[in-house]
Order: structure tokens, then sequence, then C-alpha cells
């Protein structure tokens, strides 16, 4: 078991280096920034001082390995547009972050697993049909149009909630009350994925001989359902949550500039536009280090929840 | 026991619950007053930013030793007077005395002074007055209250330069303690009617009067300090939610106003809207490396092609006005002459030059050809602004209707810049802000920026050597003949197609206050709208 | 095909009404496609400066755009797009992902974990950078984004293709062809692939909306099609500023997404539903 987590850890190595080298390549391919950190009114001469000040005149393979060695030290440089230093940069935007895509998972997830329960209890019948109907509703439209037509009708025609911006940590009624509609339209499109998930391992269970069995001998429905089926709920909705981790550092690119939410983001989508090659390889460096930390803790978490797997 | 421990620590939860809503609900209470922009800044740092937003919000907070007033006259602002010398080599300028920094320190000669260097230090900007162009080499300091600077060649221009934001002064002793990179990021000190309180990066900037300010500039009416106690400046990138942000009365003033919203908030009673000339141009430029555009004809046909006022119309909602020069109204050194220079708006005459060019075969699409060849052309510009993008498919459809076929190549502004840099267009439109008509115009179209900002790849030696002339001659009327000159040869070249001058556009809550006096300058500027703008 | 189509898979599939309206949907979509520029009252870019913004009326179904362009015409045309961006985004998956994943299936041993472990590094970027990236270096337009779109996905489809192969590896048929000799080719393409039919048809159905929603959220950002393409997203992108007062322009090609989206989703639901055996009625 601990080999197993030895090993596993010793991947991590690769996969990071993989996806450093691949977003750095890509990166640098892409273009200049100092041009567009000085905007047009600035002389091509003056452009060309900054690129040597940077060290964006050397070869890709040197600023890599210089990137690189200062990265495992925990130095992950300083921002080529804001000039601030990127771990600065993610700090900040790291809590709002959270609130947002953790808050919006767990709206999900609260309503996708009754509701894939539910559908699985009934198939086929009116309710699994207008819960399906519903779930995949919300992830037929493109996410910004959610958000945009939620903000109007909640925002400005109802004018219950504000229209945009964060009032604050999430723990405050101000806060709540900026992050309700972000939330919400980060949260119901994946709810179709949840629910179909649910209601299809819920389903293997339905079916099997043992819950025949144990309602023949007359214990009540749900207790048997809650009971057999929800363990085996669990091992597909766990792994798709593992799988969504990298997701909550910089999955609501699209839900956070229409409520101009301070997030990750954001931050990673500005930097990619403005080939701030630091924030980019910053953040993507943090949320692969995740990734890989997450899939593991994942594996790990079958082990207590399906006693028969073991790893060696 | 038990029992007790759980219920004070209970009661600790609540209680601290409570103060959190309460603290929570007293921020909601205090309403700052709010403006709102559609980009955020890079850093505040006046030497070193180059960024237009940049410099709007920090003008809050810094100001420089001159300011321009509605003539378009430098007035004093930190300074009280100055004279020249006969040579016009040395100006000795007399501080005002008792002008605080922010931190409470007295603003001194040795300040300027320091301010300065740094700002030839690091500003990437074209430094006219700086030592590289033959300007200010040395800075004298005889006493706490004046400043002497010599000039190594005679800049007639300079004090309109040292009008300028970018030239801002900051406390010596703060310069000398503070790493460059954390100045305007971290904690940013001037003499501005505000002080800077927070940055919180993607969110808003909060600011909050400095009441100590009484040196407001003395064309308005007021001496200081600023109206309102505390400014939320609010970051919201997405114009959707801008104007929704402003149709909810969330907003107090801005002037990053989303133009489609235009009607909506001029019909809305709880909000005014008041509009006045920019110096935000568009411009069409031809690309003289390709061999299409060396005769001028077809160069001309294009610009009979274009209609502007339906750029207007479809780019802008109408909210802009035509432009027929590159230099425009809002900008100083605008020649109202250039309007009768300039191509209007013929498609008979545009389709007779192209057929007198020889392009008389049309293509089974409708474009012409000559000896086998298409009138084809590849058109640049940024795709992430709407505006331009609307210009530039605009454009497409009325070269189309000349029988010019325009493939357009929209990419988000780095890719665009590295294209327009590598001369790798036909076609281009692009845009200019500066109010600053000389060094913009020598910017756009001096051979000297071929490869850099003139995009027109274009070598004239009379407009070179007019616009030298418009910036060194010491004759007042010559620079302005020359400066008119030039402006007359770029049009009629049909090198650059002038299209649209953007409007300034402010949409505040009928609450608000100091309108008039705001637009009783052409510009508006920041720091006129930090003092005299506040809720009644 | 014709077995399929007596099948109790098809008559499952029939009782599921939500499929049998995906379907419908994707039907019309493919017809409104193919026949578009007869559909359409005017050209999709012609511009009319004194019809600009009209509200949905007789002479123009779905109103006009801020460059009096007919919106109804757009749509029409769009959906073209629409299609060529989903098939485009499927098939370079199903081509690039797919071979992949089945010589990692079939092959295993070092390709295998090669294999999974460019698509676990690939995974570990978020899609939104990689997208952008991509349609940063390679410039914009319609070709760059199904790429960029493809990129993002194709992960998912190799690691379908390998389980498949993983499992059918083991068919007595499998080890019949191989006994008998056959070729590696042979036996992916006579016994593999054709097996692995029904998931990857659900597959490819499900990932036609999420192609076409990406392209809307590109656009959205600035790298989308070249204008005038009347792609959806471009529309729905183009006029979101004017929601508050000129809703047609947005509302219209949103509807349309929504439309084939739905469409897609529900017949790739129903067709998984279908040739899945655990969805049996319950006795």
């Amino acid at each position: 078991m601990f080999g197993y987590f030895i090993r596993r850890m010793f991947l991590l190595i690769p996969t990071v280096l993989g996806v450093t080298l691949i977003v750095f390549s890509l990166m640098h391919v892409s273009g200049d920034p100092i041009r567009l950190l000085f905007g047009p009114n600035v002389s091509e001469e003056k452009v060309q001082e900054k690129r040597e000040e940077l060290g964006l005149n050397r070869p890709i393979y040197v600023q890599y390995w210089n990137w690189l060695t200062r990265m495992v030290q925990g130095d992950l440089g300083n921002s080529i547009h804001v000039q601030d230093r990127v771990s600065n940069l993610i700090v900040a935007r790291i809590g709002p972050t959270f609130e947002l895509t953790v808050s919006a998972l767990l709206l999900t997830v609260l309503i996708s697993i009754p509701a894939g329960i539910i559908s699985a209890v009934r198939p086929y019948s009116v309710i699994d049909n207008a819960a399906r109907f519903v779930a995949l509703f919300w992830v037929s439209m493109p996410y910004f149009w959610l958000g945009i037509m939620l903000m109007m009708l909640f925002g400005l025609v109802l004018d219950w909630l504000p229209i945009s911006g964060r009032g604050g940590p999430l723990w405050t009624l101000r806060g709540i009350r900026y992050a309700t509609l972000p939330i919400v339209t980060l949260g119901l499109p994946p709810i179709a994925l949840f629910t179909r998930l649910t209601r299809s391992a819920m389903l293997e269970v339905v079916n099997e001989e043992y819950m025949r069995t144990a309602r023949s001998k007359g214990v009540g429905e749900t207790a048997v359902i809650v009971r057999h089926g929800f363990r085996n709920v669990l091992i597909p909705i766990v792994t798709l949550l593992g799988l969504r981790l990298p997701w909550l550092f910089g999955g609501a690119v699209i839900t956070e500039t229409v409520f101009a939410w301070p997030g990750m983001g954001r931050l990673l989508v500005g930097a990619v536009m403005e080939r701030d090659y630091p924030v980019v390889q910053g953040v993507v460096v943090v949320i692969a280090l995740v990734t890989v930390l997450a899939n593991l803790a994942v594996d790990l978490t079958y082990t207590f929840i399906d006693p028969r797997i073991r790893y060696n | 026991m038990l029992y007790g421990n759980h219920c004070r620590k209970r009661l600790w939860q609540v209680s601290i619950v409570f103060l959190i809503l309460i603290v929570g609900s007293a921020v909601a209470f205090s309403k700052p007053m709010v403006t709102a922009f559609g980009e955020e800044p890079d850093f505040l740092d006046p030497h070193r930013t180059t960024r237009f937003h940049s410099l709007v919000a920090l003008s809050y907070v810094m100001e420089p030793l001159f300011d321009m007033d509605p003539q378009f006259q430098p007035v004093p602002l930190l300074a009280q007077s100055l004279d020249w010398s006969e040579d016009k080599l040395t100006m000795v300028i007399h501080l005002k005395q008792g002008v605080l920094f922010h931190n409470g320190q007295e603003m001194t000669s040795r300040d300027v002074k320091a301010s300065y260097e740094r700002y030839f230090r690091l500003s990437a900007l074209e430094n006219y007055i700086g030592p590289k162009y033959q300007g200010i080499t040395e800075i004298l300091t005889p006493d706490p209250y004046t400043v002497i600077f010599k000039f190594e060649s005679p800049k007639p221009l300079a004090l309109v330069h040292m009008a300028d934001a970018h030239a801002s002064i900051m406390p010596a002793d703060w310069i000398a303690a503070t790493p460059d990179e954390e100045v305007g990021v971290k904690s940013l000190i001037g003499t501005g009617p505000f002080r800077l309180e927070q940055w919180v990066r993607g969110d808003r900037i909060l600011l909050s009067r400095f009441d100590a300010y009484a040196h407001a500039p003395a064309y308005l009416s007021t001496s200081g300090p600023a109206r309102a106690e505390t400014l939320t400046m609010r970051i919201i990138p997405e114009s959707a939610t801008r104007l929704a942000e402003i149709l909810a009365g969330n907003i107090d003033y801005t002037f990053d106003v989303p133009l489609a919203g235009f009607q909506q908030l001029s019909a809305n009673p709880n909000i005014q809207v008041r509009m006045a000339p920019s110096y935000s141009v568009q411009y069409l430029v031809c690309n003289m490396e390709r061999d299409l555009f060396i005769d001028q004809r077809v160069r001309q046909a294009i610009a009979h092609a274009v209609k502007k006022e339906d750029i207007v119309k479809g780019a802008w909602f109408g909210i802009a006005f035509p432009l027929y020069g590159l230099v425009g109204p809002g900008t100083t050194g605008y020649w109202k002459g250039v309007e009768g220079i300039a191509y209007d708006y013929d498609p008979e005459l545009a389709v007779s030059l192209l057929e007198e060019a020889g392009w008389t075969a049309v293509d089974r699409d409708g474009t012409r050809t000559k000896g086998g060849q298409r009138l084809e052309m590849t058109l640049i510009s940024f795709s992430n602004v709407d505006e331009w993008r609307r210009a530039a498919e605009i454009v497409q459809g009325q070269l189309e209707q000349v029988g010019i076929k325009v493939n357009l190549s929209l990419a988000e502004v780095g890719a665009t810049y590295d294209r327009a840099r590598a001369a790798d267009y036909d076609l281009g439109v692009f845009r200019n802000t500066w109010w600053m008509g000389q060094p913009y115009l020598t910017f756009l179209t001096h051979s000297v920026n071929i490869g850099s900002s003139n995009f027109g790849q274009w070598k004239n030696e009379a407009i070179d050597t007019l616009l030298d002339l418009s910036s060194n001659s010491l004759d007042d009327a010559l620079r302005d003949q020359a400066f008119m000159a030039a402006q007359a040869i770029a049009v009629e070249s049909a090198v650059w197609i002038p299209l649209a001058v953007n409007v300034n556009v402010l949409a505040a809550r009928t609450d608000v206050e100091g309108l008039d006096d705001l637009f009783a300058h052409p510009w508006q500027p920041p720091l006129v709208r930090a003092i005299v703008l506040g809720k009644k | 095909m014709i077995r399929f189509f007596r099948s109790r898979e098809f008559r499952r599939f029939l009782r599921n009404r939500l499929a049998v309206v995906g379907l419908g949907c994707v039907l019309l979509v493919s017809v409104v496609a193919v026949f578009a520029p007869h559909i359409a009252p005017y050209r999709p870019t012609a511009m009319d400066f004194d019809s600009l913004l009209l509200a949905p009326s007789t002479r123009h179904l779905m109103g006009t755009d801020m460059l009096g362009r007919d919106i109804f015409s757009r749509v029409v045309h769009g959906s073209r797009y629409a299609l060529i961006i989903g098939i485009g985004v499927v098939g370079l998956q199903m081509v690039f992902g797919g071979a992949l994943g089945l010589a990692a299936g079939y092959l295993g041993g070092t390709i295998d974990t090669t294999v999974m472990r460019i698509v676990d590094v690939l995974w570990s970027i978020p899609a939104i950078v990689l997208a952008l990236a991509l349609a940063g270096a390679l410039g914009g337009g319609i070709t760059v984004m199904i790429i960029a779109i493809a990129v993002t996905g194709w992960g998912q489809f190799t690691r379908l293709m390998r389980g498949q192969v993983l499992q059918l590896r083991e068919m007595d048929y499998v080890s019949a062809a191989q006994a008998a000799g056959a070729g590696i080719p042979r036996i992916l393409f006579r016994h593999i692939l054709p097996n692995s039919l029904g998931p990857v048809i659900v597959y490819a159905t499900l990932e036609m909306p999420v192609a076409i929603l990406w392209s809307a959220s590109l656009s959205f950002l600035g790298v989308g099609a070249q204008p005038p393409t009347p792609e959806w997203g471009a529309l729905i992108a183009d006029g979101r500023g004017l929601i508050s007062f000129a809703w047609w322009v947005s509302t219209f090609p949103g509807i349309a997404i929504m439309i084939t989206a739905l469409g897609f989703n529900f017949l790739g639901d129903g067709l998984r539903d279908a040739l899945d055996p655990k969805f049996e009625r319950r006795i």
C-alpha cells in the first residue's frame, strides 16, 4: 500500500513536467507579451529593451530551465503584465474562486443525487422524463447566455439580487447575495452529468438480486435503496468529483467574466490573452499538482468505500 | 460540565456570526461613490504605465506640475509660476507652497527632481522632454520651492508634456524606500484629491478623500478638496454586465458606457447622459509595401467607397462622428480645414477610378480582376473589440459594392500587433488614443516609425520634414502651418483613411452633481472628475 | 444496420419519448443546414443601414441586427457552421483519439503507458487555456476553432476506445481470430471496431453539443469564427450587450443552439439507455 503511494507520488514528476513543457511552448509560440504590455504608443526599441531585461530573448530551453529551477524552489516569478509576484496573484484569487466553484459543485451534487435516485427508482416515468429534461436543458445553452439571462431577470428586471461583483466573504449575508447568481449559473449545467451518473449507478443496484431478496424479506424499500445503492453510487461520484478538481481552480472563466467575479479563471484567461507567461505557467502548475494529488486522493478513497479494492 | 462548555461554545459561535453580519451590513450602509471601469489598470505607477485606464485611475491620486485648461493651454498645477531664459534652454519653476503629499510631507523641489529622474529612467513612452531626445539634461534645486530644468535643445511643447500625468510628482524619500514594482501596486503616494486605500485585483480600487487637498487648477470654481468622501472604482470588463449595473443605478458615474445601451440610458429617468468628442480615433490604412496600392487611384477608390456615416451607425450605434483627418476634434492641433480635403462617399467615382487603373474585368462573384489577378485584400484588426470588428465588417461590405473582395483576418490584440509590425496585411483598421496631436501624428505617419506604429509602412519626405518642423520650430505660426500641411498630405495620399472619432459618453445617476463643471472642459480630465463630481 | 431497427434496443429507444424528440430536432437542424440558401430569404451578409435593430416582423421573422442584417437568414445559415463544427470536432477526436486508444489498448505495454500519460497530462491543463493558447498561436477562424476544441476533448475518446479494446480483447471470437492467424488490423477492423460501435455513437452524439457550445464560449472570448461568418456562438456573443432592448439579436441564435444541443443530448441519452442492458425495465 505504501509502495503504491510512493510510486504514485513519483508519477507526479513526469506529469508536471509534461504539463509545464506543453504550456510553456504554446505560450511562447503564441507571441510577444511586451508589445501587449506597452500598447501601441511605445517605440520598438523600448520593447526590445524590456525583452532583454526580462530575458525573453534567450533560447526557449534556457528560459524553461530557469523557470523550472526556480519553480521547484517555490518561486513562480513575476507577472509581466502587472509585475506583482505570481504567487501573490494566485493567493489573492484562490479564496473567491473556491467560494464560487466549491459552492457550485455542492449545489450540483445536492440536486443531482436525489434526482438521480428518484429517476432510477422510477425509470421512464413522468418524473424521470421531467428531471432529465430539466437537467439536459441547463447544459444545452452557452454558460454566458445562462449567466446573462439570470442576471437580467433576477438582477435588473426583478431586482432581487445584485447584478455583479463580489460582495464580501461567503459567510456574510452580503457575500451570499452577490454570490448567488454566479453559483447558480455555474452549478446548474453539470447537474445533467451527475444525475445521469447517479441514475446509472443506482439502476445497477436496483435491479440486482439481493435487492429483490431484501424486498421479499419485507425490508423497507427506502432503507434498501439507501443502504445498498448509495455505496455503489459513491464510486462514480467520487471519481467525477476527483476529475473535476482542476476545474475548481480555473473552470469558471465565463461565469467570472459575466459576473465580474475576481477569480482565478479570469486571471488565467486574461494572462493567456496578454501572453503573460509566468502567470499562465504558475497557475497551470498549481492546477496540475492539485490534479495529480486529487487523483491519488480519489484512488485512496476507493479503498474506504469498497474494502474489496486494494492496491499493491 | 460538558453541557456548560457546549453552551458557551454555542454562544461564542452565535456572537461571532452576529458580529460578522453586523460588520458586513455596516459596510453596505456607508455607501461610497461608485464608478465603473471596463478594463483593469495594470499598475498605477505613472512613470511606468503606458495604459489608458491606468492613467485615468491614477490621475485621481497623482498630479504633474502642470495641467491643461479648457483652451488646451498649459496652466500651473503644482507649479506656481515659471520663467524661461532668453535662449529657451533654462526653465525656472517656482513651486506652490504648502502642498502636502498623502503621507503628510510637504512637496518640495527635491521631490520634483526625484520624480522626474525616475520618470526618465522608467518610462517606456517616447520622452520628448527626456535626455534621450536632447531635452532635460539637468535638474537643479537651489531652494525647497525652486526647480531649474536645463534643456539641451529648445522644446516648445515642453509644458504640454509636463502636463501629462505620466510625469507626476511623488515624495523623494518614498521613491528611495520603495522598490519600483511596488509603486502603484502595493501603495501610491501623490498630491491628488484622493488617496489609494486598497486595490482588490480583478474587483475594485478603493479611494478615499484627501482632506488637505486645496490646490485645484485655477479654471475650476473650487480649490478643493474633492466633493465625494470615498470612491470605489469597480472593474467590470463585460459590457452587458456593466450596462445592467448602470441601468440598475448601482454605478454613480462612468465613462465606460456600452454604446449599445445608449438609447436605453438616455430614456431612463434616473440616469443622465452627457457626450463630448474624445481623442480616440479609428482609421483604415493601406499597406504601402503591397504592389496593389502603389497606384494612388486604387487607394482613392477605397477612400471613396467607404461611407463613414454608415460605419458610425453600425459600429458605434450612431454615437461617434465621421472623421475626416487623422487628427480629430478632441485632439490638440485639430484643423477643421482638413474636412474639405477628405475623400467623400462616392461609389461611382470609386468604380471609375478602379476602371481607370485597369481593374475592368469582373469575376463570377463580383470581384474585379486585371490580367488574371483578383482585386482581393486581407484586412486585419482586433477581434476582441466589438466596435472595430463591426467597423471592419462594414468596410468589407462597402468595398464589396465596388468590386473589391476583402477577407477579414481579425485576431486578438497580440496576434494582430505582430502581423501589423511584420507588415503582413493589405488593409488594417486601427485606433489611436492620444490627446496631443503632434506626437500622435508623428507616431502614425513619420517614416521613422515604419515597422512599429506607422501602419501605412510609407515613407514620405514631405510629411517627415513637416512633422519635424512642427515639433522643433520656435515659430508658433510656422509650427501650426507645418502641422496642418502634414495632415493634408496624409489624408490626400489616401494611405490613411480616417473613419470615425469617438465620443466620450458619461452616464451618471441623476443625483450626481458637478457635470456642468466637468463638461466645461473638452475632454473631462480625470483630475476634474475627481474634484467636482459628488452626490446630492 | 437493419438488424438494429428491428431489435429490442430500437424499440426501447422509441419508448423513450425524449429521445425521439431529440432525433426530431437533430433531423430538423440537418435539413435546415442542407437547404439553408433556399430557406433563408436574404443573404446572410447583406447589410442595410436603414433597417438597424428592427424587432421581429413579417419582413424579418427574427428581426435585424446592428448592421441591418436579417437574423433569420443568419440563423439558418449558422446551422451549417454548427454542424460543421460539431462533425469536425467529433471526427478529429474519433480519428486521432480513437487511433491512439486502439493502439494503447491492443498493444499495451509502454505504448499504453505513454499514451495514457499524455492523456493525463493534457487532462491536467485547463481546457480553456489549451483552446485559447492554440487559437492564439494559430490565429482565428473556424478551422482553428475545430482543432482547438478537438484537442481539449480527445483524451476522453482515447480512454473510451482503450476501454473497449481491453474489454473486447478477451472475447472468444477475438481469440479465435488470433488463433486463425489474423493480423492486428484485421482483428481491429473486423471484430473490435464493429462491436464498439454502440458506445462510439453514443459518445459522438453527446460530444456534438459540447463542441457547439464550446464554439460559443470561444466566440464570447473573442477567438471565434471570422466575421461575417454567421456562426451561432458569434451571433449570441455579438448581441449580448443588447439583451435589455434588442433581445432578438441574441435570443434566436440562442434558441437555435439550445434546440440543437438539446436534440443531440436527448438523442445521445436515449441511445445510451437503449444500448445499455442495465436499463431493462424492472421486473
